[in-house]
Order: C-alpha cells, then sequence, then structure tokens
C-alpha cells in the first residue's frame, strides 16, 4: 500500500482528522448497510460529530 | 469466502431440490458445470447472488425475473416457497446462509445465517444482522465482480467503459461508502460557509449570492454536458452501425477498406497535431524564464568584464585572508608587519583589490546559473520554428484526408444502390450530429471552467470577510473543520485510487502479456479511460475475442487486486476479500489459441472458481487445459414431458461416458443437476 503520509494543508491536526473521518464512515456504513442502494443523506448526523468534536475541542 | 455447496429448491428451472458441491481443493479448484443453451446456467449464478445479496441480474441477461419459483412445481405440487441455501467457509468458522421466496405474496425473504458446527445449526448472537455479516465477507459492492453475468463482454473498454471501470475500483476499494460522507461533508460545509455569512455583513451575503448563483449555473452547465455526451455517444453508435452496414456491401468494399485506412490515419494525425499543439503552449512556460533571462545575462557578463569590476570578481585575494594576516602583525613569510611598517602598508593597500569571498561565490554562481539559462534559450527558437512547422505539416495532411474521405462521402452518397445511398447520407447527418455535440462539450466545459475560477475568488473573498467578522467567528471554526475534513478524505480516496490504477493495469498488462498473442498494452489515465496500444504504440483496435478477453482479463485483475487488499486494515475504505470467482460463458466468442488461454489463466486468478460453460464453449483445448484442475463436474440435464419427436439428441461424452443433455417424456418439465465426476 502507498504511504499513508498524506501531508494537506490543514488547520487541524491529521490524526484528529483521521478519528473524525472514522466516525462519519462509521455512520455512513450503517446507514448504507441497512438501507441499501436506497440510503439517504444524513447531514444531521454528520453535524452533529462535527459539533460535538467541536464542544469537546474549544479553542 | 470458500463455498462447500449449494442447494437450489425449485429455484427457476430447476425443480424439486438440486444439490451442487463446489472444489475446495487448492489444485483442483476449478468447479466446471456445462450444459446446453436457455438450460440454468444463468440461474444457477442468479441463485448464488440472490441467497446472498437479494438482488437478481439486469433484464439483459436474465429473462422473466418474476418467475422464480419453478413453474412445475406450482402447478403440480402446488408449491408456494422457492428457497437457495448456501455452506461456506470463512476465517476458521463454517456458515450457512438462506433465503426463500413466498409466491403467495410475492416477497423475498430476508437472509437467514447460522453458524455450522459439529453439524449442527448454532444461531448467530442476537442483534447481530446476517445481511451486515455477509458485506463484510464479500461487500455487496463488489460482487458483480466475482458472479460474474453474461457473455463477458468487455463492458469495461466500450464508450462508456471508463465509467464502469470507475465504479468497480471504487467498489472494490470500497469507496462508495466514502463517498457519501464526501457528499454529506460538503452538504454541512455549506451550510456552515451561509452561516458564517449571514453573521458577517451585506457585503459577504452578496458575494455569496453570487457564489451560489454560479454554482446553479454549473449544476445547469454540467447536465447539458451530460446530454451532449449522451448525443455523442448515441451518434457514435449510429456511426458504427451503418459502418457495419456498409461494411457488409461488396459493391463498394474498396471504398469502405479505403475509407477506413484514411479514417485511421487521420485519427493519428489528429493525435500528433493534438501532442504539437500541446508542445507549443508548453513552449513558454518551459523556455520564456531563460528566453527573458538572455538580456540579463548579457549584462551580467558586461558588468563582470568592465575595467572597474574586473580583478575584483573574482578577486585576486580573500579580504578575510588580507585582515587576518595584518590582525597577526606578521606576513604569511614569517615577516613581521607591526604598525608603521612599509610592509604592512603594502599588504594594507591590497584591501583596494581584495574581495568578500561569500559576495564572489554568489555572483559567479549566478553568473553561472544566466549561462546555464542562455545555453538552454539557444534551442527555444528553433523548437518553436520546428513546432509551427509540424503542425503545419499535420494541418495540411489532415485537409488532405478529409477531402479524400469527403470525396469517397460524396460518392457512396450519390450511389446507384438506394441503400447505399440511404445508408451514407444517414451516416454523414450522424457524423455531423456528433461533430456538433464534441464542440457543444468542449464550448461548455470551458465555461463551467472559467466559472469555477470566479467561484474561487470569490470565495477568497467571502472567507477574508468572516475572518474579519466576530459575528461569523463561531461559524469559521466549522466551515475551518469540514474544510480540513474535505481535504483529509478527498486527498485519501485520490492516492488510493491511483494506486489501485496502478496496480489493476499492472495486473492486467502481465495476463496479456502472457495470453494474446499481439503486443497489446493498457494504459489507465486519471478518469479510468482505458486505452489499448499495440507495439508501435498507435492505439489498438480490437477483435470481438480480444474485447472478450480483455473484459476477463479485466475481472481477473479486479479480483486479484481485492484479494491484495484483504488484509488492509484503514477503517475508512473497506478491506478486499478473497472470494470465489464464478464466471458465466467465458468462452462466447474466443477462438480456439484464446479459449485455452483463458482456460489456463482463469483458474490462477484466484483460490475457487466456478466455470458455467455451453456444451459448444468446453472445447478439446479448454478441457485440456483444465484437465488436472477442476474438482468437480457436472451438467445440467434438460426434462422435458413432451416426447421430443424429431428432435436432435444432445449427449456429451465426460470421461468416456455417454451423458443425456435433453431428456424426453420424463415427469416434469425443468433442469436437474447432474454430477459426472
Amino acid at each position: 500500500m502507498p504511504d499513508d503520509n498524506v501531508t494537506d494543508n490543514t488547520v487541524t491536526d491529521n490524526t484528529l482528522l483521521d478519528r473524525i473521518i472514522r466516525q462519519l464512515i462509521s455512520k455512513e456504513r450503517a446507514n448504507y448497510l441497512e438501507n441499501g442502494e436506497a440510503a439517504r443523506a444524513i447531514p444531521s448526523e454528520i453535524r452533529k460529530i462535527i459539533e460535538d468534536q467541536i464542544n469537546r475541542n474549544p479553542r | 469466502m470458500i463455498i462447500e455447496f449449494m442447494r437450489v429448491s425449485n429455484w427457476r428451472s430447476f425443480y424439486g431440490i438440486n444439490e451442487l458441491w463446489f472444489s475446495t481443493d487448492k489444485t483442483k479448484n476449478v468447479t466446471l458445470i456445462r450444459a446446453e443453451n436457455g438450460v440454468g446456467k444463468t440461474s444457477l449464478l442468479a441463485a448464488l447472488n440472490w441467497c446472498l445479496f437479494g438482488i437478481l441480474p439486469g433484464p439483459d441477461e436474465f429473462e422473466n425475473p418474476q418467475n422464480i419459483l419453478n413453474l412445475h412445481a406450482i402447478k403440480n405440487d402446488n408449491e408456494k416457497h422457492a428457497k437457495v441455501e448456501l455452506e461456506f467457509l470463512h476465517g476458521d468458522k463454517k456458515y450457512k446462509a438462506s433465503r426463500t421466496y413466498e409466491e403467495d405474496i410475492n416477497k423475498t425473504n430476508a437472509l437467514k445465517l447460522v453458524e455450522i458446527k459439529d453439524g449442527a445449526d448454532i444461531p448467530l448472537p442476537q442483534n447481530s444482522k446476517p445481511d451486515r455479516f455477509i458485506n463484510s465477507v464479500i461487500p455487496r459492492e463488489m460482487a458483480p465482480h466475482f458472479f460474474f453475468y453474461g457473455e463477458a463482454k468487455s463492458k469495461y473498454t466500450g464508450t462508456s467503459g471508463s465509467k464502469e471501470f470507475g465504479n468497480a475500483v471504487k467498489s472494490i476499494l470500497g469507496s462508495t461508502i466514502a463517498n457519501m460522507a464526501l457528499k454529506d461533508l460538503e452538504t454541512v460545509h455549506k451550510e456552515y460557509i451561509k452561516q458564517a455569512t449571514d453573521n458577517t455583513g451585506p457585503e459577504a451575503i452578496k458575494i455569496h449570492n453570487r457564489i451560489q448563483f454560479l454554482e446553479d449555473e454549473i449544476l445547469k452547465k454540467k447536465s447539458a454536458l451530460n446530454d451532449f455526451a449522451e448525443e455523442a455517444k448515441q451518434a457514435q453508435e449510429h456511426i458504427d452501425e451503418f459502418n457495419k452496414r456498409l461494411a457488409g456491401t461488396e459493391i463498394i468494399k474498396t471504398d469502405q477498406a479505403k475509407r477506413q485506412r484514411l479514417e485511421t490515419s487521420l485519427e493519428r494525425k489528429k493525435t500528433s497535431l493534438n501532442t504539437a499543439e500541446t508542445l507549443k503552449s508548453k513552449w513558454l512556460s518551459e523556455f520564456g524564464v531563460s528566453l527573458l533571462s538572455t538580456e540579463f545575462t548579457k549584462k551580467v557578463n558586461n558588468l563582470l568584464d568592465q575595467k572597474d569590476t574586473r580583478r575584483k570578481i573574482p578577486g585576486n585575494y580573500s579580504k578575510k585572508l588580507v585582515n587576518e594576516v595584518l590582525e597577526d602583525d606578521t606576513c604569511i613569510c614569517g615577516r613581521s608587519i607591526g604598525e608603521g611598517t612599509k610592509e604592512r602598508e603594502q599588504i594594507k593597500s591590497l584591501l583596494e583589490d581584495a574581495t568578500d569571498e561569500m559576495v564572489v561565490n554568489r555572483v559567479m554562481s549566478t553568473k553561472a546559473a544566466l549561462e546555464r539559462l542562455d545555453e538552454r534559450a539557444m534551442g527555444a527558437w528553433q523548437k518553436m520554428k520546428d513546432s509551427e512547422e509540424r503542425i503545419i505539416e499535420l494541418n495540411g495532411s489532415i485537409t488532405d484526408i478529409n477531402v479524400d474521405l469527403g470525396i469517397i462521402s460524396e460518392r457512396l452518397g450519390a450511389h446507384d444502390s438506394q441503400s447505399i445511398k440511404d445508408n451514407e447520407n444517414a451516416r454523414k447527418r450522424a457524423i455531423s450530429q456528433r461533430d456538433i455535440a464534441n464542440k457543444k462539450q468542449i464550448s461548455l466545459s470551458s465555461e463551467i471552467s472559467s466559472y469555477e475560477s470566479n467561484i474561487s475568488i470569490l470565495r477568497k473573498d467571502e472567507k477574508a470577510l468572516h475572518s474579519k467578522s466576530e459575528g461569523a467567528k463561531r461559524f469559521v471554526r466549522k466551515v475551518e473543520l469540514t474544510t480540513d475534513l474535505i481535504n483529509r478524505l478527498t486527498s485519501k480516496l485520490n492516492r488510493e485510487e491511483t494506486y489501485a490504477r496502478v496496480m489493476i493495469r499492472d495486473k492486467l498488462n502481465e495476463i496479456i502479456k502472457e495470453f494474446m498473442r499481439k503486443s497489446f498494452k493498457v494504459e489507465i489515465d486519471k478518469d479510468y479511460k482505458l486505452t489499448v496500444f499495440d507495439e508501435n504504440d498507435n492505439k489498438a483496435a480490437k477483435s470481438t475475442g480480444e474485447n472478450q478477453l480483455l473484459g476477463l482479463a479485466f475481472t481477473g485483475a479486479i479480483a486479484h487486486f481485492a484479494k491484495d487488499r484483504q488484509f488492509e486494515d484503514d477503517d475508512i475504505l473497506l478491506p478486499g476479500t478473497e472470494a470465489p470467482l464464478v464466471v458465466d460463458s467465458p468462452f462466447g466468442h474466443l477462438d480456439t489459441i484464446y479459449k485455452g488461454g483463458v482456460a489456463e489463466f482463469l483458474p490462477k486468478l484466484a483460490r475457487q472458481i466456478v466455470l458455467l460453460v455451453s456444451t459448444s464453449q468446453a472445447s478439446k483445448e479448454v478441457m485440456n487445459e483444465l484437465e488436472g484442475k477442476i474438482g468437480y463436474q457436472y451438467i445440467l440435464v434438460s426434462h422435458n414431458k413432451d416426447t421430443g419427436d424429431n428432435k436432435k439428441l444432445e449427449e456429451i461424452t465426460i470421461n468416456n461416458k455417454v451423458h443425456e443433455l435433453t431428456k424426453y417424456n420424463q415427469d416434469f418439465s425443468g433442469t436437474k443437476l447432474v454430477e459426472v465426476g
């Protein structure tokens, strides 16, 4: 596999970003497995994960 | 996953209970199922797919999809259910998956799954979902690449091939889910930007509305772009169809052959012209700096040659050395040079011509760099001249070819034969339609790209206003985090897809090199567009058989890639999987040699292979190649209630034993699965 060291020009630490992405993917996967091709978008759940994260790590 | 056993009960044409053991042997890894056309090969493959995923093949591959329950069983036995059961090994455990269909209420029931331990069915823990478990064994999105329907036509290499191939790679990577996350992230990101703007002020709102307008316009233009792409594709299909019709007409064979040659040549010239134009457009970025530096280089050299600079750069003495000698009060020859001595004054006078080494080094390296640029610039004008001459030459050739093509078209369009005339004129109209659609696509793409640049500038302005606003502060953090998440996820997906493309291309080329008689080479670009080149690096025209072989090689390369990824622990994308490769009719359009080649490479592509072939496809070459690799072999026998008057006897000889493939005067009409060794 290719090297995982993706150097994005980001404000947030990559480890934290990966952790959030895993949470998002987990929600999306559950939605997909539950509903298959007909799965609807779940922006409210995504928003909740992001806002929980910001509330946990305020600047 | 290794499949051990399948039982189908009143499934489609299969009457009653039919059982099939799959070979699990590592060497004899092929399970061969042979049958005449229309007896149930595709139905058997569909049973596998339906049991695990509840999906049936598309209408192209599956007639009367509503007839799931065997018709004879309905009429004679008043049967209400069809059922498929599958036993398989995964990890160190054995499982049984089953699914039933209820005719009365036309309902496909949910998948049932149990573990089999010491011959007994052990229910899975409560709350565990069979669908999710199966998806972890073979992700639903990957299934079509393991359970391969149809005549194995090369769906990855046709006009819409790039889309199909891109989807295949994405499904193997499991990036569908990551893309869903990306879409939701983008929705949320837009909402946060809007909130930040609403809390910033009227100027930001104005910019935001402008962005929104441009985005809406882009959506409209993209939709029009798709329509024109579809129009061009359909026009091309019509052109191909008219070409075929004209090619079949003997009296214009010479014209057709000449036209084909001219069109191939035209295609090559256009590619060369494109290359020459690209080179020309890159000329300025390649030589611009060198050319601009020519004048500067001259000035630097003049400066260094001037009287007051000469001997200073580079100088005869180092300022540092002279100062050290003066500080030590001793000359390098050992003589004392104390204050007031004549020698000291002489050494001091050297400082006038002495130079600072650091400055000298910098000037000299600048001079060297400028000289290198100067050398580079020397060939620049010649290259421009060559490029321009080449473009003129190619444009001339293209015009000549178009004139010749026009003459042929005129001649055929005015032919005595009405059918030739009609086909030629219809072809001409289709070409014109295709060309207009292609031009519209180019123009729309350019407009979209211009709108996107505008949006990018406006976004920067909007962001700058947000950062100055106190009211937008709490939303700016959310915008930043979602931006970072989108960038990170996009970057990861791009990286994985690039890697996948390279790995699949390499495997594909490996298979082609070994099994295709022509020296084809495949290239895959970032849009998944696949191009096949011949040994002279020209785009290769492929026969139907070669296309089919390529299709199989693709399936093989993708299955191989999925197998390689089975232990990936990424969390974002799906790990790969090793699953049986079940291929329906892999030898359809292949000639004798290619049939042998496919029979040789298919067993190497996966741990377990199931081949469903018609009796004619299982030719001598195929069977010779498969010898020693077949673990189990079955035939599908068609049972018929009618007498079969005057019908040709259908038999097959396997291992010196004759088997009937069609039986008449039977108690039922339907298919039976028979093991033949």
